[in-house]
């Protein structure tokens, strides 16, 4: 069998928006809004440079849910690219971009294989007309696809190199939602040469025999999906592979970082750690823009100053500005406040007086649960109960809940020791 | 502290009354209305604090029975003894005395120490009201009552607490409120959904896109078919207008092929452009001709011009001297114009000399102008003169001057030495008192002297008063201190020091005991606390079920093994229905196949036949029957129909039997397909059943481990998974209390260690604390001072006796000073007495010698004054003399100035006329006009020159004049000519001239012309050969076209070149038909042409376009349709609509997150401090609010429970024994006054002062209680009258009934006519 590589991606998202971002300066607005599109261009021009058989995109091309005309004809473009480049793709749907979703006025090109949702479908890779490998894939149907898609599969008889391409969620705890799922031993069992994956967008391999591979999304697009995102490229040799390497996409990195006050007394001793912080992201990352969240940790007398109206937003503003000229752009999208004063908490909770009272109820509140819920669902329930405030921004995590009792701690603390 | 007796002097009504031995506890004051129950509050008020100023609005009681304004009152204070307070009008609230019972007297001081500090407003509101004080809540509003009621010693935070509060509501406010537009979450929620909705509206795109795109594709097809369509018309279109086109040319060719045949046929060749060259030879031939002629008349003309000239060869020879008497001939006529003008000017100047020496006398020549000298240093000698004479003048005029200002001055000199001599009589008598010297000193300590008569008793006085300060501060140290003691108390740094180390030893020791007894209560509540907690902990873990028998681990193994059962049956129960659906669809297909069977079998055409047959066979035995009846025509007719029906149903027949035998093939081919699919879905359906049979195997694997039956089903698994679920919990529950009893456990012991520690710590600070005071006392021994003093007095003691150190320096300076003022006196007083009139004084008050001496000094200043102006009249009388004579010598010197000048000027004059004398000039002229003599004779000799150069040139021009005529006469007679007349002698010579210039210029022109006659005869030979060679030529040409004369030659030259030009345009016409039709056969094309008109084709051609325009139009608007349709799917393609409105979405969902955080922080902080605030407030109110708390739950019979002052306000509520809260100003009248009554107990209890209990006094407050409460309100006061007196006034026998009733021994006073009894005297009087 005669030697060939191909590019595993999924996970796409075209023309779907960062989260959390609130960049208003148009360069970088601009920037932001094309990354996937930058991301996907890289793939294509990734998939010429190397000179591979063919593109495998497992999945999530972009949001169904956006009807994107957009990203459909984007996604269109690149693949033609590839077409006059004489290199096959073969795509699958997922549960973002079903299956349905697609405009049936756009034409694909000829050197374009989309698999169907009814049935698991099985076309060749070939080269001069001699088939050279099989790809077998499913497309999801619709938004919520809760049937196990991968035990549709067959291995054919033939000796080729045999590819699945599936976008569904393996296991049970992966922290996505529970479309086409399907248990790993589905997969290995099935007696495939390689199973590329799509749907969890950070890159992981599954197992190594077959290889079973989540090549994660190719541009991260929100403070959960930092560090690289990319694809892997894959070469085959006698039906085994010969190599196997991950090639990073992304255009616009988004990283979480962390700055102590301890030690810290002034302000622009604070600034200047700030700035060591996002400049060592800079020194590990080469010709990409950085979006990227500072918390602030540690316990020290800086807690006082930062909890002073405007401090934060003027240590961000101050951090923004250091890094105003970079290009790429570095943009600091937040600096979350997660340090604590000097104060001891546990001795000033056992003193007598008011503010003793108020952080012994603090921790009462922490430890039992059942007076958790009475306080903090009393205090919440006026705004977190609104349907309208839960439909724009879905339930509040347990996890932040108690963020916010420790932050509410902090600030009665705060206020109440003006006159001490 | 109690008060044991008072006195009033005057105080209102009461004059002279005095209430004694008062006994502590209770004592009830009882009088009518006006009996002086206030004015004895008042009094006893005053005394201790004070008479109240003019300016306040209260009664101050002037006494209205006589007597002084104020009185006494006697306190007996447990750390004081009796102290007596006697106080009368003065400043400052009035002059106070305290003495002690042994006579010493106290100072103001010792009364605050007295009253501790407690200021009137304190004592008037909580410990001396009346009714009025007590109904309002503001007469609580003392600092101190203000602390310890609301609490402000509660401890850190609550101080902030409303800030806090504040704070946060603001904040909570300005992020949302339900139903809000403006705060900023509501604002955001309000943007996002406007961008969800407009993001809705643009994810159409895709169905546009498509719709759009189909469109596309129709109008394109639609176009494809219009275009062609055009493309026929116009080729069409394009041939008739090609035919239009060249329909002209082809009617022309045809005219021209016409006129070709009717052209006659002379000959067949000719020279080629014969007819142009006879004529340009022709031409040629006339030209020359003409040429010839003009020649001919040039030359006669030429021979004419030669005849007309004339030279003469006489006056060409002369021409020399003619030319030279012309060039001369300007100078002579020049000389005859100017001549008259000079003389005239001769003249003019002849005339002048005349005048100017007619002005200057008779006696005045030409000759005697022109001699006299007239040189230069004549005229310098006369001005010399002049300036002499002048400046002798004016020096005889200044001397004159002079004289005259000098006598003038002589005579001022002789009347100033009058005056001061008459000055210097006035200072005659002048004489001193005493010597300069001791008027000086005198002078000099007069001030010194002053400021000592001045100061001396003010010093004194201030001494007194120190001195007198000075022992009163020694005495406030201690009575028996002195001066000495003072100065020997060691006040050093190090000593200082030594009593703050004790300080802060003994303070120190009693914190750390304070602090120790707080940990240990804190540690005993918290002990008890975990202690109870621990205890609840172990009941709940009791009254839990037991534990399951299995494992954590076997269990999650279940969990695992019925979550992939669940899978299994999920899929099984997928398959089943997938089974029963396929077997029914199976079943459908297997009834389909059947039926297509019975189709294909069962319906037949056979029926058409049979009926057909029927018919034809009714007909006929109709017709039969009907005819056998009789009814021969019905019969016919009725069997004819019957018979064609037969027909008609056959002929249907035979069409149904061809297409049932179409539809018979097509059926069986369907059955064919159905049974295939049959078979197939069979087969399908057997592998399902088998998969369904592997999957119930699988199951039935899972059932033996799970303890469950075979015939499981999902219901069943979700109930087994729930109780599975509860059972982990009831094992994590469990295991979570273990671990917490386990960790209570721990904090008990840990707990129960603490407090012994803590316990152990209180005995070993109590010794410290022992020890501490011990060496204390020591100390105080060493130093002097009386046991007991504390360190923190001692302290104070420093800073007094400090004080006290620097008053003694200021006494001791002041001594010194007085002494020093003394000496000075004694001093000043012997000096004056030097004094012969000073003498006798100096015994009396000392102002009034000061102002003796002051006399004396004024007079001997105004002696010395005149001294002086006498000595400065003598030395001004002395300058006068010296002066006068000074001015009478300068008068003498000028008279003699005036006498030398006149004789100077004499002698010049003389000098001047001998000079006048000697040049031949009148003696008596001045040197002035002398001088204006000689500028009229330098002007004399001026015009003479002038006149004798004008002579000279009259001369010169008539010398010129003669010699021109002399010369021209002689050259007239050289050339032979008559001279003419003098008139005409210029005119002459003009006319020679011209003569001679005419003859040169003849010459030259009979020259050229005959030049020009030589080169004209040649030109006239070569023109006759010209024309003869033309001649020639001409006559062979004709020749050549065969011709003998030229009429002949150009007819038939004609003729032969219109043949030609005609068959050239046949050709051309031909050659652009072809090119027009586009087409080579021109035969062929002449023909299609030669059956064509022009009407048709212009007709055909209008049809084409009407066509052509209808296509034409449809196709734009397709092309307009197809480009609109591309810019839209273009529009539609780049729309980045979604991408920006989701990032908008996206932005304002994490602006709102950001929010929703920052609200729920303060909404949960909000919550968090009214929280602790109700637990505080429940838990630690402090102890005055407390007690006043069960006070007023014991006057209101338990109808108020408690009272508390919420954390952080400056007020307080009162809880219902429903626990609703209330605010005083809820309450009734009375309910108030007993709460407020309440608050003055629980501070009164809990705030003694200085360790001692002050008198209490009341005036008359129970009247708005109802009797109930009033009774329960008298308990409560004698209970506190147990521990404080409690002076109580009345005017109600009621209220006096209810505390009598409750104790008799109540002591009682009564109020009377002015007059206080107790009413035990009263009674025993009586």
């Amino acid at each position: 069998m005669k030697p060939f590589s191909f590019i595993h991606a999924a996970d796409l998202h075209l023309d779907s928006p960062f989260k959390g971002i609130t960049a208003d300066n148009p360069a970088i607005a601009d920037s932001v809004s094309s990354a996937t599109f930058d991301a996907f261009n890289a793939l294509i021009d990734l998939c010429i440079q190397k000179q591979v058989g063919f593109l495998l995109i497992a999945g999530d091309v972009y949001d169904g849910a956006d009807r994107s005309l957009r990203a459909q004809l984007r996604f269109r473009d690149g693949l033609d690219r590839l077409a006059k480049n004489e290199i096959d793709s073969f795509v699958v749907h997922g549960n973002h971009d079903p299956f349905d979703s697609r405009s049936s006025a756009i034409e694909w090109p000829n050197k374009v294989h989309s698999f169907g949702c009814h049935k698991v479908e099985t076309k060749p890779f070939e080269r001069d007309g001699t088939p050279i490998a099989l790809i077998s894939g499913i497309s999801h149907s619709r938004r919520k696809e809760t049937q196990n898609l991968a035990k549709r599969f067959v291995r054919e008889t033939s000796e080729l190199f045999h590819i699945g391409l599936l976008h569904c969620n393996v296991g049970s705890a992966t922290g996505y939602d529970p479309y086409a799922p399907c248990e790993l031993s589905d997969l290995v069992d099935l007696g495939m040469d390689y199973w590329a994956l799509g749907h969890v967008h950070e890159k992981a391999i599954l197992c190594t025999d077959p290889h079973v591979v989540y090549s994660g999304n190719t541009q991260g697009r929100s403070i959960r999906e930092d560090g690289e995102r990319g694809c892997y490229l894959v070469t085959v040799n006698e039906r085994s592979i010969a190599n196997f390497e991950f090639h990073p996409l992304d255009v616009v990195r988004w990283f979480h970082t962390t700055v102590s006050i301890g030690g810290i007394t002034t302000l622009d001793q604070l600034d200047n750690a700030v700035s060591r912080a996002v400049q060592s992201l800079l020194q590990d990352i080469i010709s990409r823009s950085i979006v990227c969240r500072i918390e602030i940790t540690g316990r020290g007398p800086m807690y006082d100053e930062l909890q002073k109206e405007r401090a934060v937003d003027e240590l961000l503003d101050r951090t923004r500005d250091n890094f105003a000229a970079e290009s790429p752009f570095v943009w600091v999208q937040e600096i979350e406040i997660n340090c604590r004063p000097e104060v001891d908490l546990e001795k000033r909770r056992e003193s007598k007086d008011f503010l003793g009272q108020v952080l012994r109820i603090v921790q009462e509140t922490r430890d039992s649960k059942s007076t958790t819920s009475e306080i903090l669902e009393s205090a919440l329930s006026e705004l977190f109960g609104s349907r309208h405030i839960q439909k724009a921004l879905g339930a509040f995590s347990e996890v932040e809940i108690n963020r916010l009792l420790e932050e509410a701690e902090l600030l009665c603390l705060n206020k109440l020791e003006v006159d001490e | 502290m109690r008060i044991s007796h008072f006195h009033i002097d005057g105080f209102g009504i009461f004059h002279d009354v005095s209430v004694k031995s008062l006994p502590s506890g209770f004592v009830l004051f009882s009088g009518d209305n006006e009996a002086g129950k206030s004015t004895c509050l008042s009094f006893l008020r005053d005394i201790l604090f004070g008479f109240r100023d003019k300016r306040s609005k209260e009664n101050d009681y002037p006494p209205l029975a006589g007597g002084r304004h104020g009185g006494y009152v006697s306190i007996i204070s447990d750390r004081l003894g009796e102290v007596v307070i006697e106080r009368w009008p003065g400043k400052s609230g009035g002059s106070v005395t305290v003495s002690y019972a042994d006579g010493k007297k106290g100072t103001d001081e010792t009364l605050r120490q007295l009253l501790g500090g407690t200021s009137r407003e304190l004592f008037r509101n909580i410990y001396a009201f009346s009714l009025s004080e007590l109904q309002t809540i503001e007469t609580l509003g003392d600092d101190m009552v203000k602390s310890v009621l609301y609490g402000a010693s509660a401890g850190a935070g609550m101080l902030a607490l409303p800030a806090a509060q504040g704070h946060i509501q603001r904040k909570l406010e300005e992020l949302f409120k339900p139903g809000g537009r403006n705060p900023r979450i509501n604002k955001k929620l309000a943007d996002l959904d406007e961008v969800r909705l407009k993001l809705r509206e643009a994810r159409s795109g895709i169905d546009q896109y498509d719709a759009a795109c189909l469109e596309l594709r129709k109008k394109e097809e639609e176009l494809q078919k219009l275009n062609s369509e055009v493309g026929s018309i116009n080729r069409a279109k394009n041939r008739i207008e090609t035919y239009l086109k060249l329909w002209e040319d082809w009617v022309l060719l045809r005219e021209i092929e016409k006129r070709l045949t009717e052209l006659p046929l002379i000959i067949t060749s000719f020279p080629e452009n014969a007819v142009e060259r006879l004529d340009r030879c022709l031409e040629k031939r006339e030209r020359e001709e003409q040429l010839l002629a003009e020649i001919k008349l040039e030359r006669d003309d030429l021979m004419a011009q030669m005849d007309g000239l004339f030279v003469d060869e006489a006056i060409l020879k002369a021409s020399p001297p003619i030319r030279t008497l012309l060039d001369k001939k300007g100078g002579c006529v020049a000389a005859t114009e100017t001549l008259p003008a000079i003389r005239q000017k001769f003249e003019y100047k002849r005339e002048e000399v005349l005048a100017i020496l007619a002005g200057l006398g008779k006696e005045w020549t030409e000759a005697k102008v022109v001699g006299i000298d007239r040189s230069l240093f004549t005229r310098e000698a006369i001005l010399k003169q002049q300036e002499h004479l002048n400046r002798l003048g004016s020096v005889r005029d200044q001397a004159e001057g002079l004289v005259a200002s000098k006598q003038q001055e002589d005579e001022t000199a002789q009347r100033a030495e009058e005056e001061a001599q008459g000055n210097l009589e006035r200072y005659r008598n002048v004489v001193m008192e005493a010597d300069d010297e001791t008027i000086l000193a005198l002078q000099q300590g007069r001030d010194q002297f002053a400021s000592v008569v001045k100061d001396l008793p003010q010093r004194s006085t201030e001494h007194h008063e120190a001195r007198r300060q000075l022992d009163e501060a020694v005495k406030e140290i201690d009575p028996d201190w002195n001066e000495t003691d003072i100065v020997r108390f060691d006040c050093s740094i190090p000593a200082q020091e030594k009593v703050e180390q004790y300080e802060s030893r003994l303070t120190g020791a009693g914190r750390d005991a304070a602090q120790i007894q707080t940990k240990l209560e804190s540690a005993q509540t918290d002990f008890k606390n975990v202690e109870e907690q621990y205890n609840i902990k172990v009941r709940e873990l009791g009254k839990m079920a037991p534990s399951p028998a299995d494992g954590r681990d076997e269990l999650t193994v279940r969990q695992s093994s019925l979550r992939a059962l669940r899978g299994y049956l999920l899929e099984h129960e997928s398959l089943a229905a997938e089974i029963r659906h396929q077997e029914e669809r199976l079943s459908d297909k297997q009834q389909e196949m059947i039926r297509q069977g019975k189709v294909s079998r069962g319906v037949s055409t056979d029926i058409f036949r049979w009926a057909s047959v029927g018919t034809l066979m009714l007909g006929l035995i109709v017709s039969g029957v009907l005819t056998f009846l009789g009814s021969a025509t019905e019969g016919i007719l009725a069997g004819g129909i019957l018979v064609v029906m037969g027909g008609l149903l056959f002929l249907l027949y035979r069409k149904t039997r061809t297409q049932w035998a179409i539809q018979v093939a097509s059926d069986q081919s369907r059955l064919a397909e159905i049974e295939r699919q049959v078979s197939t879905m069979g087969a399908h359906l057997k592998a399902m059943k088998e998969q369904c049979t592997d999957l119930s195997k699988r199951i039935a694997a899972f059932t033996p481990g799970l303890k469950i039956p075979d015939s499981v089903k999902l219901g069943d698994i979700d109930r087994l998974e729930i109780e599975l679920d509860e059972t982990i919990a009831l094992f994590d529950r469990r295991n979570q209390l273990a671990d917490e009893i386990e960790e209570l456990a721990s904090r008990v012991k840990k707990g129960k260690e603490t407090v012994e520690e803590l316990l152990r710590k209180k005995v070993g600070n109590e010794s410290a604390l022992e020890e501490a005071g011990q060496d204390w006392e020591t100390y105080l021994k060493s130093t002097g001072l009386r046991s007991g003093v504390t360190p923190r007095t001692v302290s104070l003691i420093f800073t007094k006796v400090e004080a006290i150190k620097a008053q003694i320096r200021q006494v001791h300076e002041l001594e010194e000073r007085i002494c020093q003022m003394e000496e000075v006196k004694e001093a000043y007083i012997t000096l004056a007495k030097g004094v012969p009139s000073l003498a006798e004084e100096g015994e009396g008050e000392l102002t009034d010698f000061l102002s003796t001496v002051d006399t004396f000094l004024e007079r001997s200043r105004e002696i010395k004054e005149k001294r002086h102006e006498r000595r400065l009249a003598e030395q001004l009388l002395e300058e006068k003399k010296r002066r006068k004579m000074e001015t009478e010598k300068a008068s003498q010197e000028a008279r003699s100035r005036l006498d030398q000048a006149v004789d100077d000027e004499k002698n010049d004059r003389e000098a001047w006329q001998e000079w006048l004398i000697q040049r031949g000039l009148n003696p008596e002229l001045s040197p002035g006009t002398t001088l204006e003599a000689f500028q009229e004779i330098e002007r004399c000799v001026r015009l003479v020159n002038e006149r004798s150069e004008l002579a000279e040139q009259v001369k010169r021009l008539e010398d010129e004049i003669d010699g021109y005529h002399r010369w021209a006469v002689e050259a007239f007679k050289k050339l032979g000519n008559p001279v003419p007349e003098a008139e005409r002698f210029l005119a002459t010579i003009d006319q020679l001239g011209d003569n001679l210039e005419k003859s040169k210029t003849d010459l030259a022109r009979r020259e050229e012309l005959g030049k020009k006659a030589h080169s004209i005869e040649s030109k006239l030979r070569n023109s006759q050969g010209q024309i003869e060679c033309l001649e020639r030529e001409l006559h062979a040409l004709l020749q050549a076209g065969g011709s003998t004369n030229q009429e002949t030659f150009r007819t038939q030259g004609r003729l032969f070149k219109e043949r030609r030009r005609l068959l050239e345009e046949i050709a051309q016409k031909e050659r652009n038909l072809k090119i027009i039709a586009g087409e080579e056969d021109i035969s062929s094309l002449k023909n299609k042409l030669s059956s064509l008109s022009m009407e048709q084709l212009k007709a055909e051609h209008e049809e084409l376009s009407r066509q052509f325009k209808n296509v034409d139009g449809e196709l734009n608007q397709l092309r307009q349709d197809k480009a609109d349709l591309k810019l839209r799917i273009s529009n539609l393609a780049s729309a980045d609509d979604i991408a920006r409105l989701r990032a908008e979405e996206e932005r304002l969902i994490e602006e709102l997150r950001v929010l929703a955080f920052e609200w729920g922080r303060h909404a949960i902080a909000k919550c968090l401090l009214s929280e602790a605030r109700k637990r505080f407030e429940q838990e630690q109110q402090p102890k005055v609010i407390y007690d006043a708390g069960s006070f007023f739950q014991t006057i209101t019979g338990g109808r108020y429970q408690k009272i508390v002052a919420p954390i952080g306000e400056n007020t307080i509520e009162i809880v219902t024994h429903d626990g609703q809260h209330k605010r005083p100003e809820e309450l009734s009248r009375g309910t108030a006054e007993q709460l407020y009554l309440a608050i003055r107990f629980g501070y009164i209890l809990n705030y003694a002062v200085n360790g001692e209990n002050l008198p209490i006094i009341m005036d008359d407050i129970l009247v708005n209680f109802d009797p109930n409460r009033a009774n329960k309100a008298a308990g409560a006061i004698l209970r506190l009258a147990e521990k404080h007196q409690v002076l109580f006034f009345t005017c109600h026998p009621e209220t006096a009934k209810i505390f009598q009733k409750q104790d008799p021994k109540v002591p009682v006073y009564l109020l009377h006519d002015g007059k206080i009894a107790s009413e035990k005297v009263l009674t025993r009087e009586a």
